[in-house]
């Protein structure tokens, strides 16, 4: 930038000389103090308009990894485009009135920014896409709304830097490098309070939509206080009179469908969540669904507690009690959840569990505002012999955790169909043995195609080398779930085995895994019989479980596609 | 002489028939019954040992799909209809499996099928209209799946193309304004 900015300052524009700001400032100068806060809010607001974008868009395309990186890489190529036109403007006359100009721009931008979300969304994501259809839409419907939405916002930001590095060296003097360094360094500082705020403050606590207007208003202010400097009131005002109607453009993120009523919806620090309740009476069904759900859910409550209607996972979760009280209940049973939700299994266990057994359950939730939903909503009630623990990840409470249990259940969910990789290695399972008694039992839910499925077959095979005892895989019926059960130092009864016996009140679990293809079994070191084309092992060091997501959709389609 | 033997073979054909097809509606009811108690693995080897094609797939089917394996179920539908392709209750059958698989284009072959079965009944039976109310509600559910894995396709078509555009128009006025100012 500093060669042709150099060479034209002083003669084309008829400013002082460089290093003569005290000589006479020029005609369109703004105090540096203006022009550095200018920069500041700058460097915020596009943090802010970068975060936000994603927790914009995930009510409809989630918030993976994919949809983060489509967000950065388009963000990142925007900006790339505003520094060059950013150069070049700075390049004209008065590069402080067009600074001014384009922050109040960008202001307008990222006000305009939530109204136009559904709308852009809806283009690229249709209504009732079922999860297993929509991989390919998720990565390429957020890549095209993230363009479509926010390069406009992100080509403005970035021409701000240079314009400001030219209006403050023309304005206050010194060399390229030091203007430059001055405006980098607290544009660097703007966009360390527009992480951190972001994430931490400004999102949980004031919601997606006012976060995007604090950084419009931000921007405003700043483009305000630049042009105003000059003298362009009316620039200010016609930027604060579209403000004003953007404030009042409303953002409609996906609500309840027919014949269900939305009980709540929040942000929380990780995701958006909405408590949805269908049917009536005895009937009625109240779902936990997080950003874009689609077909899918993350808690689910019914009226009476215990197993829950066919196609429910967490009832396989009661399995252990099952095997176990088929001979009389157990006088004390401790478990550890991993990925509570909202209390979806506490609820199951505390249906089925016989009253002479001594039921502790303690829970673990990354989400705490999941946590506050659960007690508002699902009927999650802490107390005595009831622990629940939120804001702390699984694989950390793991690490905290003290004593034995007679169940760990993981069932712990990023982005509706991920398992979080460091909760599926053989470290993560040498972990939960060391908090399992002998004869323990590890319960897990994978959600994939049957044993055959890449993901469940990593997985699987990862637990089976870890605990070193056989996994055995249960079918979810009416669903895309599988159930992993493992025991430490013991076996897991198997259909026609003299164990498959069924406690009282659970023996309705037992017809549909006795159904062929229902259950299979993983045995430690068969790792070479397993798939060729997925890690043998998953590990801290390689776990691509989201490669292996992704496989696992596009294969299943695959398959039935073939066979159809 | 060769006359009375051919009648009296068919006669013996028919009675063996007629006796398999009675031993097949019992066995249907067994199999039911079995599903109703729990002993789906009962259920499906007896549904196995029907002798009308058709039916044993049909009832294997419903078992499966009474243990909650669509997958399963779909598949024996799909082999049942290859022994009985004429069968109405298994291509309604296999249409409702596809529905709820979401394979929108699958439920459209059987449904195809089924109509063209369907306007084969004879006028005035009082099955056909049963069969025609069935029909237009299938119809109508995989007009709604078609629809709905159309506008799958093309909002990702949309995508693709939208996406890649103005990533390709950045890159492209990134490149123009790399180029160095033309001095007046």
């Amino acid at each position: 930038m500093g060669e042709q900015q150099q060479g034209q300052r002083p003669s084309a524009v008829g400013r002082a000389p460089a290093g003569c700001a005290d000589q006479g400032a020029p005609a369109d100068a703004v105090p540096g103090v203006v022009l550095l806060a200018a920069v500041l809010a700058a460097g915020a607001g596009t943090m802010t308009v970068e975060l936000a974008a994603v927790r914009l868009l995930a009510p409809w395309f989630g918030a993976s990894a994919g949809v983060w990186t489509n967000v950065i890489g388009v963000v990142l190529l925007a900006l790339a485009l505003g520094y060059l036109l950013g150069a070049r403007l700075s390049s004209g006359p008065r590069p402080a009135h067009r600074l001014a100009t384009l922050l109040l721009a960008a202001a307008v931008c990222a006000a305009v920014l939530p109204a136009l979300a559904a709308p852009v969304a809806k283009v690229f994501m249709p209504t009732g896409v079922p999860l297993h259809e929509a991989a390919e839409l998720l990565v390429w419907g957020s890549l095209a709304a993230t363009a479509v939405l926010f390069l406009p916002a992100a080509v403005l930001l970035g021409a701000v830097g240079p314009l400001a590095v030219e209006a403050t060296q023309r304005a206050h003097g010194g060399g390229a490098g030091r203007a430059g360094g001055r405006v980098l360094a607290l544009s660097t500082v703007g966009s360390l309070v527009g992480t951190f705020g972001t994430t931490h403050v400004l999102i949980p606590s004031l919601g997606v939509r006012a976060t995007f207007l604090v950084a419009a208003g931000a921007l405003f202010l700043a483009g305000a206080a630049v042009g105003l400097a000059q003298r362009r009131a009316a620039s200010v005002g016609g930027g604060l009179v579209l403000m004003a109607l953007a404030n009042g453009l409303a953002y409609h993120p996906p609500g309840a469908r027919e014949g269900e009523t939305e009980l709540a919806a929040v942000d929380s620090p990780y995701q958006r969540l909405r408590v949805i309740e269908s049917g009536a009476g005895d009937e009625r069904m109240r779902q936990l669904r997080v950003n874009e759900s689609l077909d899918s859910f993350q808690s689910v409550w019914s009226p009476k507690a215990g197993l829950l209607p066919p196609g429910h996972y967490y009832d396989h979760f009661a399995l252990p009690l099952a095997f176990e009280g088929a001979d009389g209940p157990p006088a004390k049973w401790r478990v550890l959840i991993l990925g509570l939700g909202a209390g979806t299994t506490v609820r199951v266990l505390e249906g089925v569990v016989d009253a002479a057994t001594q039921l502790d359950i303690v829970g673990i939730e990354i989400d705490p505002v999941v946590l506050a939903l659960g007690e508002a909503h699902f009927d999650l009630r802490p107390g005595p012999g009831r622990e629940y623990i939120g804001g702390l990840d699984a694989r950390v409470a793991l690490a905290l955790t003290q004593g034995e249990f007679d169940q760990v259940v993981l069932d712990a969910y990023a982005n509706n169909m991920e398992i979080p990789p460091h909760l599926a290695t053989r470290e993560f399972f040498g972990a939960v043995a060391r908090v399992l008694r002998p004869g323990g039992w590890l319960t897990a839910n994978v959600g994939g195609f049957g044993a055959e499925d890449p993901v469940v077959s990593a997985v699987s095979g990862t637990a089976a080398s870890a605990l070193g005892v056989p996994v055995q895989l249960a079918r979810v019926p009416f669903s895309r779930n599988v159930t992993l059960l493992a025991r430490i130092s013991g076996d897991v009864p198997t259909p026609g085995s003299a164990g498959w016996r069924f406690a009282p009140g659970l023996d309705e679990l037992r017809p549909a895994l006795e159904v062929p293809g229902a259950w299979s079994t993983v045995r430690p070191g068969s790792e070479t019989e397993r798939r060729e084309d997925t890690p043998p092992v998953l590990t801290d060091d390689l776990c691509p479980l989201d490669w292996l997501q992704l496989r696992s959709i596009r294969e299943a389609r695959e398959r039935w596609l073939a066979r159809s | 002489m060769a006359g009375a033997l051919l009648i009296a073979a068919a006669c013996i054909a028919l009675a063996s028939a007629s006796h398999a097809g009675a031993q097949d509606a019992s066995a249907a009811d067994d199999v039911h019954a079995r599903v109703a108690a729990g002993d789906l693995v009962g259920a499906l080897q007896r549904a196995r040992d029907v002798h009308a094609p058709g039916l044993a797939a049909r009832l294997e089917a419903e078992v499966l799909w009474s243990a909650g394996d669509l997958n399963g179920a779909l598949a024996a539908a799909r082999e049942g209809l290859v022994a009985a392709p004429n069968e109405l209750a298994l291509a309604r059958l296999a249409a409702d499996l596809s529905l709820a698989l979401d394979l929108a284009h699958e439920a459209r072959r059987h449904v195809t099928s089924l109509a063209r079965d369907v306007a084969l009944l004879p006028q005035g039976d009082s099955d056909r209209d049963w069969w025609l109310g069935q029909l237009a509600a299938l119809e109508s559910s995989t007009s709604a799946a078609e629809r709905a894995l159309e506008a799958r396709d093309t909002a990702l078509s949309r995508a693709r193309s939208l996406g890649s555009i103005l990533i390709a128009a950045t890159l492209g006025a990134l490149l123009v304004l790399l180029r160095p100012e033309r001095r007046a």
